[in-house]
């Protein structure tokens, strides 16, 4: 198997309306053609197999829905010491968040690129189906997370 | 007596899953107050579920716990075959149950290593443990990397299985991935448990040695030590088909928690690692048993702090029965075998239970003629232990003030007693808030 140099990580509840943003896009693009060294998968709920899964390559693009005050379908893209410590992420990693996550991953000397590409949520009840405001812009999410694993991968 | 009136909230207990707060109010002496709330609001998967297929509904369960999601697979298989009327091979039953397996392994280094040991080590935090004991971080990591390793193997991905349906698997392993699989667990997992049970006893004394006699319920079977499937077993006395488990669960709602209370002979129960430690620790395999001996836990134990130790012991378990079931599919080999794709049936009601690493897990479907699901109940360990929870720290705060501990260390162990626990709380969720 060739080895990972980048990998878009999709962090999420596919039922939780606009919370499955993550994993919706991590399913789009594996569905299709990646670049060379490039993979997507969707992430669960355990803090260390995210932990794995950014310690395992060159570059994690971490792909969530975020609480940030903007109006919903805001994308932001944030790298390494870009993402801020209070950020809070509607993923629940069973009681770890993803801030010990990537401070694990420096402390343990995983020197891994990580960059966020946060959602802005419109809602995150029980539904299998994006609010139309993330969907809008859902296209847009996948090229935008492609494009960061691709640079600098 | 010093702690004549107290008052403990301790807002959001870390280090378990979801939000609860430990409340503790005395007044002159007397407990007002002394429980565990639950705060999170409702899920509704139960909901989701009416209307969907058969073959969507372990894809749809699967959700409710991103650490369980084998657990929740296996449970929703069994009621969707009990319901259905389809009788899954023997291989595949095996596999599923080198699933449970593994996803117990991770669950449990997870909970030991990262939630439970930082109270025994001294220290705040998991992330904490890295400047306090850096070797024992990364060989847990490996540990738990390498069961789910197995997961991904057998299931196609570590999380959120994909290859197992009703019935059987899309995808099978074959002889010469299992081989690997087995030297792995072998060779490496085994050796970083041993180690890590090590670690466990040097600290051991750190957890409180409060006892509080109560029902233990597990899953029993008369073959091995039941995880994946078996009947339901009190160690009150009594045994009965899963299918009665409404009789056993009693799910009630209580005024302070938004996840329901159990209770069966007594006011509460305990499920989980500890309870079937107790029920069935006759089972367990030989290397498990000696972790057993090491660490002096014998049934019944009553002490409920010791379900982190009872953890421990059945990752060891864990490790030597997946490694007996592969040595067994290696030799049989793999037979290609392919699940059913389409059903006739007239409908009908199947529950299905599994053991999954906070307790039982209920799922329960009723499907129509379409093979559609128009009822559906889960009920998830954690609820079935937050009775049991109250009761412990409605004894255990008591006998704290009797020996004047310290507030912080009233709290300490107050906090270590829910972790104990392993909670899993945003899935034990099921109830508007009355408030």
């Amino acid at each position: 198997m060739d080895a990972v140099t980048a990998r878009i990580i999709g962090l999420g509840n596919r039922l939780r309306c606009d919370d499955a943003v993550g994993p919706l896009v991590a399913e789009r693009l594996a569905s299709g053609r990646l670049p060379e060294g490039v993979e997507a998968v969707e992430a669960g709920g355990d803090p260390f197999i995210l932990f794995d899964l950014i310690a395992g390559c060159g570059k994690a693009v971490i792909v969530d829905a975020a609480e940030m005050g903007c109006e919903p379908g805001t994308v932001k893209v944030l790298r390494n010491s870009e993402i801020p410590a209070v950020f809070r992420m509607h993923t629940s990693l069973h009681a770890v968040d993803l801030q010990d996550v990537l401070a694990m991953a420096r402390r343990m000397g995983v020197a891994t690129k990580v960059s966020l590409v946060a959602v802005q949520v419109g809602d995150c009840g029980y539904s299998e189906t994006l609010s139309p405001a993330v969907e809008s812009v859902f296209t847009e999410i996948t090229n935008i997370a492609l494009k960061e694993a691709v640079n600098e991968a | 007596m010093s702690h004549q009136n107290l008052d403990i909230h301790v807002h959001h207990v870390t280090r378990v899953e979801g939000h609860g707060n430990v409340v503790v109010k005395v007044r002159d002496g007397k407990v007002e107050t002394c429980h565990f709330e639950v705060v999170e609001a409702p899920r509704y998967f139960e909901a989701m579920l009416r209307g969907r297929s058969w073959y969507e509904a372990a894809i749809i369960t699967s959700r409710i716990c991103g650490i369980c999601s084998i657990g929740h697979q296996a449970a929703s298989y069994q009621a969707t075959e009990a319901a259905l009327g389809i009788k899954p091979s023997e291989q595949t039953v095996e596999l599923r149950r080198l699933l449970v397996d593994a996803g117990t392994i991770s669950s449990h280094i997870l909970h030991v290593v990262f939630l439970a040991a930082p109270d025994a080590l001294g220290v705040p935090s998991a992330f904490a443990l890295i400047d306090k004991n850096f070797h024992a971080v990364e060989i847990a990591l490996k540990g738990k990397r390498l069961a789910n390793d197995l997961c991904d193997y057998i299931g196609g991905r570590m999380i959120h299985p994909i290859t197992c349906v009703p019935g059987g698997f899309t995808k099978l392993p074959d002889v010469a991935g299992l081989k690997k699989q087995k030297e792995k667990l072998e060779k490496e997992l085994i050796p970083i448990l041993f180690e890590y049970a090590d670690i466990v006893y040097s600290v051991a004394d750190k957890f409180p040695s409060f006892t509080r006699e109560t029902e233990y319920i597990s899953l029993k079977n008369d073959s091995e030590y039941a995880l994946y499937n078996g009947y339901l077993a009190s160690s009150d006395g009594g045994t009965a088909p899963i299918d009665q488990y409404l009789d056993w669960t009693n799910e009630k709602i209580v005024p302070h928690s938004t996840a329901k209370h159990c209770h069966h002979k007594r006011g509460a129960y305990m499920a989980g690692a500890l309870a079937r430690f107790n029920n069935n620790s006759a089972q367990l395999s030989k290397t498990a048993k000696q972790v057993a001996d090491r660490f002096a836990l014998k049934a019944p134990n009553y002490n409920p702090y010791m379900n982190n130790i009872a953890q421990l012991i059945e990752a060891v378990h864990c490790t030597e029965t997946a490694i007996e079931r592969m040595d067994k599919l290696i030799q049989t080999g793999i037979v290609p075998e392919d699940p059913p794709r389409e059903i006739k049936t007239r409908g009908g009601r199947g529950v299905g239970a599994t053991e999954v690493p906070r307790g039982i897990l209920f799922h329960d479907y009723t499907y129509d003629a379409t093979g559609r699901i128009t009822k559906a109940n889960c009920i998830i360990p954690t609820n079935e232990n937050f009775a049991n929870i109250d009761a412990d720290m409605q004894k255990l705060v008591p006998e704290m003030i009797a020996a004047d501990l310290p507030r912080e260390t009233m709290q300490l162990y107050l906090e270590m007693l829910v972790r104990a626990y392993d909670p899993c709380i945003s899935c034990s969720v099921h109830m508007v808030n009355l408030d």
